[in-house]
């Protein structure tokens, strides 16, 4: 037994319960009457084992009850309350053991005095001493106190990888990925996690944005941010003294539909700030992104993409640049010689040679490319037809044909002359904007960006990170099926981590999205989930998987290897503006916009006659 | 053991429930008198008090016991006496004017009694079990037993002493003569059982009329309790005529005046504290408090087959001991 008459310790709750036997993995407490506990306090229990052993256990609470102790009946409880029936209000507090220190596995006590965690405990209890090769602050438990993961987990020495689900619009997956983010890239703190001085100005992400154009705004000021006096708090808990917009971004949208030129299609932002993306015609053979045309449902069950296969060697063979220009146009000469190689990735990586333009068709984009592969199905040449479409039936040529056409409308704005692909340089946090496309030129984009990124990383190894933040898992890489981009996704759940490629994977139920990349990630974080799903999340205790189907915005639950038990949280209000509305208006640049165009008109009436 | 060499010897025997059953220690000194109504000229009538409110600070005090284990002396010359060793338990429920009904000035006890003035100390066992040596002069079988009562009952009336000098009123689960000495403070004694005739033939009849909250005519008993009848609840149709009767004693020494308005008042508030059918076998003339205090008490005392197995063990020690001696 150990010390009873303990009620002077300060911090102590109450009594491991000894009506209730404890075991190594969960014990229960009885509260003292003045004790206040609530959920996910972390708990610490010291005994002295029958060999002289000093025996610490931590754990946290996962549930809390309380009840009448003599009354029997659920009636009894009106006797108690009229106080007809003597009976003592008992409070217990249900406790998962996180860690025994040392680490040997045996029971807490009956009696033993259960203390609040608190100070070098509360280290210890969520392994924070354990975490030597760096700590990332990924949110603030209940009580408001710091809770970090473990770098080695964050950047792909011992894994890798977010997996974050939820329910749309209140599980705020987005929200958390950016925060994590922020913390990564704008913080001196996680800067000093992200390796020497090379590595982390090396480092990038890469975000997807899929609703409005929401994160379009980052580099701006959140307006409400000032309003919130507690979220400030809040970040200097979490070691940011001064929290503000993401400094060093780079925004990319889709070019104006409808329009040749290379204009992005934003309306919340000033077109200037943004980058029209694209990849010109000789960018879309030499990186095969052909494949990335044929993603959806239907194309996976049929010979299409055989065809495609074929149709995209055969492209990097008869690939010509057109002469004269540095626009990306390229000709495809109708016949080349025997000896050409077969193999697409030595093809890519050479420079093809300069070509008249009457040497063969000329592509300048995606309809000259839709007209290209119609006039090559509907050639009466048995040979070109094998070489090119292999030896599929006619109906599948019209099949595929049909499919490209479809696609014609979604992705023909991405690809033309003059258009410049996503760049990593220049900056650390790189925003595609993808949500005004079309379910086909999403995936596209996301599988050409993607297959960029890691084949960029294969021969460069770990450091410098990157990071990818996806929205929407289920969409690219679904549970079930097959398609170039599903198999990208689960090859960089495999591979990425120890090639520095990170995916920050957001979705609203696991269970829809490719099993390997859940299993792959080693920080799973769940917000609001749906009571149905629950199920899926084998990582969370049934209590807590009940609990989260009723988290409010803000409040997560945490996964991470080396903490046995996941652990609520909650991360700050952004000081960076998530959406149009909170964008703080630049009163500076609005004058100087102003002065431009009043000192444009003044210009174009012409000198000021003195009469 | 060697017979050539006795020693004494003491033998453990469960306590045989049955037995115990049977044998009533109870203390309670009912017999057919005839007691005296000292309230409404003589007569005997019924009373509809008015409801003047739950005192303030009420308490009810209850003893529980229980025999543990029978034990036999056998003396070297072969001589042999019986004994027990059994546990008592008494506190109260206090019911204050603010706060829950809580459960308070509990004190166990935990004894080796024998008969015939034999004493036997058992030493205390390792797993919290302690006893207290004792013994009755007396030969008597079932003297034992009643010593085992006696100190239950000496633990309640300490306890009920107290809460007077706290001022609180009690209510003394049993009869008053229990409580030795007089008292100033309003005091109850109530009793369950009706197991003989108090009053005259025909005002003996007239008591199962009582409603609830009624009362019938003060009466005296042995000059130093009045007491009456109430009825605390209605028993349901299908109780005998006497079921939800209980009898209210306070001491003579409080005076007829006090003694009627304790009485008036305790009609009124009593039956609030009735058990329900569904809880309690004897509802709903035992009180719920007391019940729940009595299941504490029962508690407290310990796991039976723990304790018998803590005796045996003793026992067995003690023996070892004498016999190295």
């Amino acid at each position: 037994m150990s010390d009873l008459d303990g009620s002077s310790i300060p911090d102590r709750i109450g009594l491991v319960d000894g009506s209730h036997g404890s075991n190594s993995r969960e014990f229960q407490v009885v509260l003292d009457p003045d004790a206040s506990v609530q959920l996910d306090q972390l708990i610490a229990v010291r005994n002295r084992l029958p060999d002289g052993t000093q025996v610490t256990h931590y754990g946290i609470v996962t549930e809390l009850r309380s009840g009448f102790e003599g009354a029997d009946l659920p009636s009894d409880t009106a006797r108690v309350v009229d106080r007809i029936l003597p009976a003592e209000h008992v409070r217990l507090a249900e406790v998962r053991v996180l860690r025994v220190v040392p680490e040997v596995f045996v029971a807490p006590n009956a009696g033993s005095v259960a203390l609040r965690a608190v100070g070098r405990d509360r280290t210890i209890a969520l392994f924070e001493d354990e975490m030597k090769r760096g700590k990332l602050p990924v949110g603030l438990d209940m009580g408001g106190e710091s809770v970090y993961a473990d770098m080695r987990f964050v950047d792909g020495r011992s894994g890798g990888h977010f997996s974050i689900s939820g329910i749309s619009g209140v599980a705020t997956k987005t929200s958390y990925a950016l925060y994590i983010l922020y913390q990564l890239l704008e913080t001196e703190g996680g800067m000093a996690l992200l390796g020497g001085r090379a590595e982390r100005e090396g480092v990038r992400a890469l975000v997807f944005n899929t609703k409005g154009e929401d994160l379009l705004h980052l580099d701006r000021p959140n307006s409400e941010f000032p309003g919130r006096p507690d979220a400030r708090t809040q970040w200097r808990a979490l070691g940011v003294s001064d929290p503000g917009p993401f400094r060093s971004v780079r925004l990319y949208a889709p070019r104006r539909p409808g329009v040749s030129g290379t204009v992005p299609g934003v309306k919340s932002r000033d077109t200037g700030d943004v980058h029209a993306y694209g990849w010109t015609p000789e960018q879309f053979i030499r990186d095969q992104l052909l494949q990335f045309c044929f993603t959806s449902e239907d194309d996976r069950s049929t010979q299409v993409g055989f065809i495609e296969q074929q149709f995209r060697i055969q492209l990097l063979r008869h690939l010509r640049r057109l002469e004269g220009g540095e626009t990306g146009a390229v000709v495809i000469l109708p016949t080349v010689p025997e000896d050409t190689s077969f193999d697409p990735d030595r093809l890519a990586a050479k420079e093809p040679e300069s070509v008249r333009a009457g040497a063969g068709h000329v592509i300048e984009d995606f309809g000259g490319f839709v007209d290209f592969t119609e006039k090559m199905a509907n050639r009466d040449d048995d040979e070109a037809l094998r070489a090119w479409f292999g030896r599929t039936q006619s109906g599948t040529r019209q099949a595929y044909l049909r499919r490209l056409l479809r696609l014609r409308k979604h992705i023909g704005p991405l690809i033309g002359c003059g258009l410049r692909p996503v760049s990593s340089e220049n900056a650390r946090l790189h925003v595609v904007d993808i949500s005004t496309l079309h379910d086909d030129a999403q995936r596209f984009v996301v599988g050409a960006l993607l297959d960029g990124v890691w084949r960029e990383k294969q021969g460069t190894g770990r450091l410098p990170l990157r990071f990818v933040v996806l929205d929407e898992l289920n969409k690219y890489a679904p549970a079930k099926g097959y398609s170039p981009l599903r198999e990208l996704l689960v090859d960089i759940a495999e591979r990425g981590r120890s090639l520095g490629v990170l995916l920050v994977g957001a979705q609203q139920a696991a269970s829809a999205v490719a099993p390997a990349l859940p299993r792959n990630a080693s920080i799973k974080v769940a917000g609001r989930l749906d009571a149905n799903e629950a199920d899926a999340y084998r990582f969370l205790s049934s209590t807590l998987r009940q609990r989260a189907s009723r988290f409010m915005p803000g409040t997560m639950v945490l996964s991470q290897p080396i903490v046995p038990e996941p652990i609520p949280l909650r991360f700050p209000f952004p000081p960076y503006a998530t959406n149009p509305d909170e964008a703080e208006v630049d009163a500076a640049r609005d004058r100087q916009r102003t002065d431009t165009i009043m000192s444009n008109l003044t210009a174009m009436s012409g000198p000021k006659v003195d009469l | 053991m060697n017979d050539d060499e006795r020693r004494p010897f003491i033998g453990v025997e469960p306590f045989d429930a049955s037995y115990g059953a049977a044998f009533r220690a109870d203390d309670e000194d009912e017999h057919t008198v005839e007691c005296r109504v000292v309230e409404d000229g003589g007569r005997f009538r019924i009373h509809h008090p008015r409801d003047a409110g739950r005192p303030e600070r009420l308490c009810f005090v209850d003893g529980v016991r229980r025999t543990e284990a029978h034990l036999t002396h056998t003396s070297p010359a072969g001589g042999t006496t019986a004994g027990l060793a059994g546990a008592w338990g008494a506190g109260a429920v206090l019911i204050g004017p603010d706060g829950p009904a809580a459960i308070g000035h509990v004190k166990i006890g935990r004894a080796v009694i024998f008969s015939g003035g034999e004493q036997v100390r058992l030493r205390a066992h390792p797993g919290g079990w302690r006893w207290q040596s004792l013994s009755v002069e007396s030969e008597e079988l079932h003297a034992a037993s009643q010593h085992l009562q006696r100190l239950m009952r000496d633990t309640e009336a300490d306890i009920a002493d107290r809460l007077f000098a706290e001022g609180w009123m009690v209510v003394f689960d049993g009869p008053l003569h229990g409580i030795r000495r007089s008292r100033t403070t309003p005091v109850v004694g109530y009793v369950k059982t009706h197991h003989r005739r108090t009053l005259a033939v025909e005002h003996w009849q007239a008591v199962p009329g009582l409603a609830v909250r009624q009362r019938t005519s003060i009466f005296a008993m042995q000059n130093d309790r009045y007491a009456c009848y109430i009825r605390v609840g209605d028993a349901g149709p299908w109780a005998g005529p006497w079921a939800g009767i209980a009898r209210l004693e306070v001491p003579a020494s409080s005076g007829s005046d006090q003694a009627m308005a304790t009485m008036d008042r305790a009609a009124h508030w009593l039956p609030a504290f009735a058990s329900a059918p569904h809880r309690d076998a004897r509802a709903p003339v035992n009180l719920a408090p007391v019940a729940r205090l009595e299941q504490h008490l029962h508690h407290l005392l310990g796991d039976s087959r723990l304790a018998l197995r803590a005796v045996r063990e003793a026992v067995m020690q003690r023996n070892r001991e004498e016999e190295a001696a």
